[in-house]
Protein backbone atom coordinates (compact mmCIF):
# COMPACT_ATOMS: atom_id res chain seq x y z
CA UNK A 1 0.00 0.00 0.00
CA UNK A 2 2.96 2.51 0.77
CA UNK A 3 5.04 1.69 -2.52
CA UNK A 4 1.91 2.11 -4.26
CA UNK A 5 1.40 5.79 -2.43
CA UNK A 6 4.93 6.37 -3.06
CA UNK A 7 4.75 5.45 -6.93
CA UNK A 8 1.78 7.35 -7.81
CA UNK A 9 3.40 10.49 -5.56
CA UNK A 10 6.21 10.26 -7.70
CA UNK A 11 4.49 9.76 -10.88
CA UNK A 12 2.41 13.23 -10.07
CA UNK A 13 5.65 14.64 -8.99
CA UNK A 14 6.91 13.57 -12.08
CA UNK A 15 3.85 15.50 -14.28
CA UNK A 16 4.59 18.64 -12.16
CA UNK A 17 8.12 18.90 -12.83
CA UNK A 18 7.49 18.28 -16.87
CA UNK A 19 5.05 21.29 -16.42
CA UNK A 20 7.38 23.24 -14.76
CA UNK A 21 9.93 22.66 -17.47
CA UNK A 22 6.97 23.25 -20.33
CA UNK A 23 6.26 26.24 -18.58
CA UNK A 24 9.92 28.08 -18.30
CA UNK A 25 11.67 26.59 -21.14
CA UNK A 26 10.75 26.89 -25.11
CA UNK A 27 10.66 30.59 -25.06
CA UNK A 28 11.41 32.97 -27.74
CA UNK A 29 12.51 36.83 -27.00
CA UNK A 30 11.56 38.90 -29.92
CA UNK A 31 12.60 42.16 -30.51
CA UNK A 32 10.79 44.75 -33.49
CA UNK A 33 12.26 47.59 -34.48
CA UNK A 34 10.89 50.71 -37.09
CA UNK A 35 12.13 52.60 -39.82
CA UNK A 36 9.55 55.00 -41.47
CA UNK A 37 10.34 57.53 -44.24
CA UNK A 38 6.75 58.28 -45.70
CA UNK A 39 3.43 58.33 -44.55
CA UNK A 40 1.62 54.99 -45.10
CA UNK A 41 -2.23 54.51 -45.02
CA UNK A 42 -4.21 51.59 -46.65
CA UNK A 43 -7.11 53.07 -48.33
CA UNK A 44 -10.03 51.12 -48.48
CA UNK A 45 -10.34 48.52 -51.43
CA UNK A 46 -6.51 48.72 -51.39
CA UNK A 47 -4.26 45.75 -51.27
CA UNK A 48 -0.79 44.38 -50.18
CA UNK A 49 1.47 41.62 -51.50
CA UNK A 50 3.74 39.93 -49.48
CA UNK A 51 7.12 38.69 -51.74
CA UNK A 52 9.69 36.64 -49.94
CA UNK A 53 12.82 37.75 -51.41
CA UNK A 54 14.61 34.89 -53.60
CA UNK A 55 18.29 34.42 -54.65
CA UNK A 56 20.76 32.23 -55.92
CA UNK A 57 22.60 32.03 -52.77
CA UNK A 58 22.23 29.47 -50.00
CA UNK A 59 20.11 31.66 -48.27
CA UNK A 60 16.54 32.55 -48.72
CA UNK A 61 13.29 33.47 -47.18
CA UNK A 62 11.64 30.35 -46.35
CA UNK A 63 8.11 30.35 -47.91
CA UNK A 64 6.25 28.90 -44.63
CA UNK A 65 7.35 32.38 -43.18
CA UNK A 66 5.59 34.30 -45.47
CA UNK A 67 2.66 32.47 -45.07
CA UNK A 68 3.16 32.39 -41.54
CA UNK A 69 2.62 36.58 -42.44
CA UNK A 70 -0.03 36.35 -44.47
CA UNK A 71 -2.42 33.97 -42.23
CA UNK A 72 -1.38 36.60 -39.60
CA UNK A 73 -1.60 40.10 -42.04
CA UNK A 74 -5.27 38.33 -42.99
CA UNK A 75 -6.84 37.30 -39.72
CA UNK A 76 -7.44 39.51 -36.45
CA UNK A 77 -9.41 42.84 -35.95
CA UNK A 78 -8.38 45.15 -38.59
CA UNK A 79 -7.37 42.35 -41.76
CA UNK A 80 -5.71 43.35 -44.34
CA UNK A 81 -6.60 42.77 -48.17
CA UNK A 82 -3.92 40.61 -49.95
CA UNK A 83 -2.68 39.31 -52.97
CA UNK A 84 -0.89 36.16 -53.10
CA UNK A 85 2.43 36.07 -53.85
CA UNK A 86 2.02 33.23 -56.87
CA UNK A 87 -0.64 35.34 -58.45
CA UNK A 88 0.97 38.44 -58.47
CA UNK A 89 4.02 37.39 -59.89
CA UNK A 90 2.25 35.60 -62.65
CA UNK A 91 0.41 38.32 -63.55
CA UNK A 92 3.17 40.46 -63.79
CA UNK A 93 5.75 37.94 -65.14
CA UNK A 94 8.26 38.21 -65.89
CA UNK A 95 8.98 41.08 -63.96
CA UNK A 96 9.34 40.15 -60.34
CA UNK A 97 11.60 36.43 -60.69
CA UNK A 98 14.83 36.26 -58.79
CA UNK A 99 16.74 37.26 -62.01
CA UNK A 100 15.06 40.37 -62.89
CA UNK A 101 12.72 41.87 -59.89
CA UNK A 102 13.59 45.27 -58.78
CA UNK A 103 16.20 45.67 -56.19
CA UNK A 104 15.06 48.78 -54.29
CA UNK A 105 12.47 51.27 -54.54
CA UNK A 106 14.51 53.44 -56.73
CA UNK A 107 14.05 50.98 -59.80
CA UNK A 108 10.15 50.81 -59.59
CA UNK A 109 9.98 54.23 -61.99
CA UNK A 110 12.23 51.67 -64.76
CA UNK A 111 9.84 48.59 -63.65
CA UNK A 112 6.50 50.73 -64.60
CA UNK A 113 7.86 51.91 -68.02
CA UNK A 114 7.44 48.10 -69.10
CA UNK A 115 4.07 47.44 -70.78
CA UNK A 116 1.31 46.34 -68.62
CA UNK A 117 2.84 46.76 -65.44
CA UNK A 118 1.13 50.07 -63.98
CA UNK A 119 -1.88 48.50 -65.63
CA UNK A 120 -2.03 45.65 -63.97
CA UNK A 121 -1.08 46.88 -60.67
CA UNK A 122 -3.61 49.57 -61.30
CA UNK A 123 -6.17 46.45 -62.10
CA UNK A 124 -5.54 44.64 -58.76
CA UNK A 125 -5.53 47.99 -56.72
CA UNK A 126 -2.82 46.67 -55.14
CA UNK A 127 -1.23 49.89 -53.09
CA UNK A 128 2.18 48.29 -51.23
CA UNK A 129 4.62 45.73 -51.58
CA UNK A 130 6.64 44.38 -48.70
CA UNK A 131 9.56 42.23 -49.47
CA UNK A 132 10.40 39.84 -46.46
CA UNK A 133 14.33 38.85 -46.42
CA UNK A 134 15.76 36.93 -43.68
CA UNK A 135 15.99 33.62 -42.34
CA UNK A 136 15.95 30.98 -39.07
CA UNK A 137 19.14 29.56 -37.97
CA UNK A 138 20.64 27.28 -36.00
CA UNK A 139 23.40 28.48 -33.93
CA UNK A 140 24.13 26.12 -31.42
CA UNK A 141 23.27 22.67 -30.70
CA UNK A 142 24.35 20.45 -27.85
CA UNK A 143 23.94 17.20 -25.60
CA UNK A 144 22.69 14.01 -26.23
CA UNK A 145 19.81 11.73 -26.72
CA UNK A 146 19.62 7.86 -26.95
CA UNK A 147 16.67 6.03 -28.11
CA UNK A 148 16.47 1.75 -28.05
CA UNK A 149 13.93 -0.69 -28.21
CA UNK A 150 13.87 -4.37 -27.16
CA UNK A 151 11.65 -7.14 -26.29
CA UNK A 152 11.27 -5.68 -22.96
CA UNK A 153 10.15 -2.01 -23.95
CA UNK A 154 11.88 0.65 -25.14
CA UNK A 155 11.94 4.47 -24.34
CA UNK A 156 14.53 7.81 -25.25
CA UNK A 157 16.88 8.90 -22.41
CA UNK A 158 19.11 11.83 -22.28
CA UNK A 159 18.79 15.57 -22.92
CA UNK A 160 19.66 17.52 -26.44
CA UNK A 161 19.63 21.23 -27.43
CA UNK A 162 19.07 23.68 -30.00
CA UNK A 163 19.31 27.74 -30.55
CA UNK A 164 17.95 29.59 -32.89
CA UNK A 165 18.03 32.59 -34.22
CA UNK A 166 15.31 33.85 -36.52
CA UNK A 167 15.66 37.60 -38.40
CA UNK A 168 13.88 39.22 -40.84
CA UNK A 169 13.19 42.19 -42.56
CA UNK A 170 10.29 43.89 -44.45
CA UNK A 171 10.89 46.61 -46.82
CA UNK A 172 7.44 47.88 -47.93
CA UNK A 173 7.43 50.20 -51.13
CA UNK A 174 4.47 52.48 -52.01
CA UNK A 175 3.55 51.75 -55.83
CA UNK A 176 2.24 54.58 -55.81
CA UNK A 177 4.50 57.06 -54.86
CA UNK A 178 7.13 54.82 -56.38
CA UNK A 179 8.97 55.19 -53.35
CA UNK A 180 10.68 53.46 -50.35
CA UNK A 181 7.86 53.80 -47.36
CA UNK A 182 10.07 52.15 -44.51
CA UNK A 183 11.79 49.35 -43.22
CA UNK A 184 10.57 46.51 -40.30
CA UNK A 185 12.99 44.21 -38.52
CA UNK A 186 12.18 41.09 -36.33
CA UNK A 187 14.78 39.35 -34.51
CA UNK A 188 13.80 36.48 -32.22
CA UNK A 189 16.01 33.86 -30.94
CA UNK A 190 15.31 30.98 -28.32
CA UNK A 191 16.35 27.31 -27.52
CA UNK A 192 14.46 24.54 -27.84
CA UNK A 193 15.01 21.17 -25.93
CA UNK A 194 14.29 17.72 -26.45
CA UNK A 195 14.07 15.68 -23.18
CA UNK A 196 14.15 11.85 -23.00
CA UNK A 197 12.04 10.73 -20.58
CA UNK A 198 11.27 7.23 -21.60
CA UNK A 199 9.38 8.99 -24.42
CA UNK A 200 11.07 12.33 -26.66
CA UNK A 201 9.30 15.21 -25.45
CA UNK A 202 9.77 18.27 -27.03
CA UNK A 203 9.94 21.41 -25.80
CA UNK A 204 10.08 23.86 -28.55
CA UNK A 205 10.78 27.72 -28.77
CA UNK A 206 9.99 28.80 -32.01
CA UNK A 207 11.61 31.76 -32.72
CA UNK A 208 10.47 31.85 -36.45
CA UNK A 209 6.83 31.77 -35.62
CA UNK A 210 7.78 34.72 -32.92
CA UNK A 211 9.55 36.91 -35.45
CA UNK A 212 6.45 36.31 -38.06
CA UNK A 213 4.05 37.39 -35.15
CA UNK A 214 5.94 40.38 -34.52
CA UNK A 215 6.84 41.12 -37.86
CA UNK A 216 2.88 40.64 -38.99
CA UNK A 217 1.48 43.10 -35.96
CA UNK A 218 3.75 45.77 -36.88
CA UNK A 219 3.05 45.72 -40.55
CA UNK A 220 -0.13 45.93 -40.32
CA UNK A 221 -0.05 49.01 -37.99
CA UNK A 222 2.95 50.81 -40.12
CA UNK A 223 0.69 49.95 -43.69
CA UNK A 224 -2.74 50.94 -41.58
CA UNK A 225 -1.01 54.37 -41.04
CA UNK A 226 -1.20 53.56 -37.00
CA UNK B 1 9.08 22.01 -80.79
CA UNK B 2 10.85 18.47 -81.61
CA UNK B 3 9.36 15.01 -80.28
CA UNK B 4 12.31 15.00 -78.19
CA UNK B 5 11.56 18.15 -76.25
CA UNK B 6 7.92 17.61 -75.96
CA UNK B 7 8.81 13.95 -74.34
CA UNK B 8 11.89 14.84 -72.31
CA UNK B 9 12.51 12.40 -69.65
CA UNK B 10 15.60 12.94 -67.43
CA UNK B 11 16.37 9.78 -65.46
CA UNK B 12 19.98 9.68 -63.27
CA UNK B 13 20.88 7.41 -60.25
CA UNK B 14 22.82 9.46 -58.49
CA UNK B 15 25.88 8.37 -56.30
CA UNK B 16 26.62 7.75 -52.69
CA UNK B 17 22.45 6.34 -52.47
CA UNK B 18 21.06 9.07 -53.64
CA UNK B 19 18.47 6.82 -55.56
CA UNK B 20 17.31 6.56 -58.81
CA UNK B 21 15.33 9.61 -60.17
CA UNK B 22 12.69 9.94 -63.04
CA UNK B 23 11.76 13.57 -63.91
CA UNK B 24 9.48 14.11 -66.57
CA UNK B 25 9.96 17.88 -68.03
CA UNK B 26 8.34 17.27 -71.32
CA UNK B 27 4.83 18.12 -70.87
CA UNK B 28 5.54 21.05 -68.49
CA UNK B 29 8.02 22.93 -70.68
CA UNK B 30 5.90 22.31 -74.32
CA UNK B 31 3.02 24.08 -72.49
CA UNK B 32 4.82 26.72 -70.80
CA UNK B 33 7.27 27.82 -74.06
CA UNK B 34 3.86 27.66 -75.79
CA UNK B 35 1.88 29.44 -73.90
CA UNK B 36 4.99 32.31 -73.37
CA UNK B 37 5.42 32.35 -77.20
CA UNK B 38 2.00 32.81 -78.13
CA UNK B 39 2.08 35.71 -75.56
CA UNK B 40 5.00 37.08 -76.96
CA UNK B 41 3.87 37.40 -80.45
CA UNK B 42 0.52 38.59 -82.44
CA UNK B 43 0.26 35.20 -84.41
CA UNK B 44 1.87 31.74 -83.89
CA UNK B 45 1.66 28.50 -85.28
CA UNK B 46 2.77 24.53 -84.57
CA UNK B 47 4.72 23.85 -87.67
CA UNK B 48 6.62 20.71 -87.94
CA UNK B 49 9.17 21.94 -90.14
CA UNK B 50 10.49 25.31 -91.07
CA UNK B 51 10.24 24.92 -94.40
CA UNK B 52 7.06 26.96 -95.96
CA UNK B 53 8.69 29.58 -98.73
CA UNK B 54 10.48 25.93 -100.09
CA UNK B 55 7.74 24.13 -100.17
CA UNK B 56 5.72 26.78 -101.74
CA UNK B 57 8.53 27.01 -104.59
CA UNK B 58 8.28 23.68 -105.35
CA UNK B 59 4.32 23.37 -104.74
CA UNK B 60 4.81 26.72 -106.94
CA UNK B 61 1.77 27.93 -104.87
CA UNK B 62 1.74 30.98 -102.85
CA UNK B 63 1.24 30.47 -99.43
CA UNK B 64 1.09 32.91 -96.20
CA UNK B 65 4.44 31.84 -94.92
CA UNK B 66 5.38 33.05 -91.08
CA UNK B 67 8.04 35.85 -90.94
CA UNK B 68 10.34 33.30 -89.17
CA UNK B 69 10.58 30.01 -87.14
CA UNK B 70 11.64 29.80 -83.63
CA UNK B 71 12.69 26.29 -82.66
CA UNK B 72 13.65 25.78 -78.54
CA UNK B 73 15.50 22.77 -77.55
CA UNK B 74 16.45 21.61 -74.35
CA UNK B 75 20.16 20.86 -74.17
CA UNK B 76 21.11 19.93 -70.81
CA UNK B 77 18.61 18.93 -67.18
CA UNK B 78 20.80 19.22 -64.18
CA UNK B 79 19.99 18.52 -60.75
CA UNK B 80 21.29 19.13 -56.86
CA UNK B 81 19.22 17.15 -53.81
CA UNK B 82 20.27 18.58 -50.44
CA UNK B 83 22.68 15.22 -50.08
CA UNK B 84 25.09 15.91 -52.64
CA UNK B 85 25.32 19.55 -52.27
CA UNK B 86 25.33 20.08 -48.31
CA UNK B 87 22.91 22.84 -48.51
CA UNK B 88 19.38 22.72 -47.62
CA UNK B 89 17.13 22.68 -51.22
CA UNK B 90 16.88 20.98 -53.88
CA UNK B 91 18.22 22.69 -57.47
CA UNK B 92 18.13 22.43 -60.95
CA UNK B 93 19.18 23.84 -64.20
CA UNK B 94 18.16 24.00 -67.62
CA UNK B 95 20.19 24.43 -70.91
CA UNK B 96 18.30 25.70 -73.60
CA UNK B 97 18.79 26.53 -77.54
CA UNK B 98 16.79 29.42 -79.11
CA UNK B 99 16.93 29.12 -83.01
CA UNK B 100 15.44 31.94 -84.95
CA UNK B 101 15.21 31.03 -88.77
CA UNK B 102 13.84 33.57 -91.44
CA UNK B 103 10.96 32.74 -94.15
CA UNK B 104 13.46 30.97 -96.67
CA UNK B 105 15.04 28.64 -93.66
CA UNK B 106 18.52 30.75 -92.87
CA UNK B 107 19.58 30.77 -89.25
CA UNK B 108 18.98 34.61 -88.08
CA UNK B 109 20.57 33.72 -84.53
CA UNK B 110 21.20 30.72 -82.06
CA UNK B 111 20.94 31.33 -78.93
CA UNK B 112 22.28 29.06 -75.52
CA UNK B 113 21.51 29.99 -72.49
CA UNK B 114 20.64 28.48 -68.99
CA UNK B 115 17.50 28.68 -66.60
CA UNK B 116 18.05 28.07 -63.06
CA UNK B 117 15.69 27.33 -60.10
CA UNK B 118 15.51 26.45 -56.35
CA UNK B 119 13.46 25.24 -53.47
CA UNK B 120 13.50 24.27 -49.93
CA UNK B 121 12.60 20.77 -49.36
CA UNK B 122 12.75 18.43 -46.37
CA UNK B 123 13.19 14.52 -46.30
CA UNK B 124 9.56 13.45 -47.11
CA UNK B 125 8.66 16.54 -49.63
CA UNK B 126 11.78 15.51 -52.05
CA UNK B 127 9.72 14.89 -55.53
CA UNK B 128 7.60 18.10 -54.68
CA UNK B 129 10.69 20.20 -54.14
CA UNK B 130 12.47 19.26 -57.15
CA UNK B 131 9.32 19.58 -59.48
CA UNK B 132 9.31 23.24 -57.41
CA UNK B 133 12.45 23.78 -58.53
CA UNK B 134 12.01 22.39 -61.84
CA UNK B 135 9.37 24.76 -62.23
CA UNK B 136 11.68 27.69 -61.05
CA UNK B 137 14.42 27.17 -63.58
CA UNK B 138 11.55 27.00 -66.79
CA UNK B 139 10.19 30.53 -65.23
CA UNK B 140 13.99 31.61 -65.09
CA UNK B 141 14.29 30.37 -68.55
CA UNK B 142 11.07 32.27 -69.87
CA UNK B 143 11.99 35.61 -68.40
CA UNK B 144 15.20 35.19 -70.17
CA UNK B 145 13.80 35.11 -73.41
CA UNK B 146 11.36 37.58 -72.23
CA UNK B 147 13.50 40.01 -70.92
CA UNK B 148 17.06 39.73 -73.09
CA UNK B 149 15.91 37.91 -75.97
CA UNK B 150 14.80 40.40 -78.13
CA UNK B 151 17.56 42.68 -77.42
CA UNK B 152 19.85 40.54 -79.20
CA UNK B 153 21.38 42.66 -82.14
CA UNK B 154 20.02 39.89 -85.29
CA UNK B 155 17.12 39.39 -83.52
CA UNK B 156 16.33 43.39 -83.16
CA UNK B 157 16.90 43.84 -86.96
CA UNK B 158 14.68 41.07 -87.82
CA UNK B 159 11.75 42.63 -85.63
CA UNK B 160 12.28 46.11 -86.65
CA UNK B 161 12.43 44.61 -90.31
CA UNK B 162 9.14 43.01 -89.46
CA UNK B 163 7.92 46.29 -88.09
CA UNK B 164 8.46 45.98 -84.55
CA UNK B 165 9.29 48.96 -82.84
CA UNK B 166 12.26 49.20 -80.75
CA UNK B 167 11.62 50.19 -76.80
CA UNK B 168 15.37 51.27 -76.59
Amino acid sequence: MTRALLSRATKSYSVYLMVAVLATAGCATTRIEQSRQNITELQSGEALVVLGRATYNDRETEESFTNCLVTSLAQGDNPIRLVSEDQFKNDLYPWFEPRTAPESAGDLAQLFAEAGVQAQIEQANIRYLAWIEGDTVTTDKGGSMSCAVSTFGGGCFGMSYWEQDASYEASIWDLKDLSASGQISADANGTSYLAGLVLPIPILARPGTAACKGLAEQLKTFVTGG
Amino acid sequence: MTDAFRLHRHEEKLPRGGGQWQIETGAQQTRFFQSLFTTMFVETTVVDAANCAEVSATDNVTRNCPAGFLQIDLLEFAFLTPQLSGLNFFSTSKKYQLTLTGQSGEVIDSWIFVGYGKSDGGAFQAGEALNNASVEALRDAGARIAVEWSKRPAVRSWLMAGGVESDE
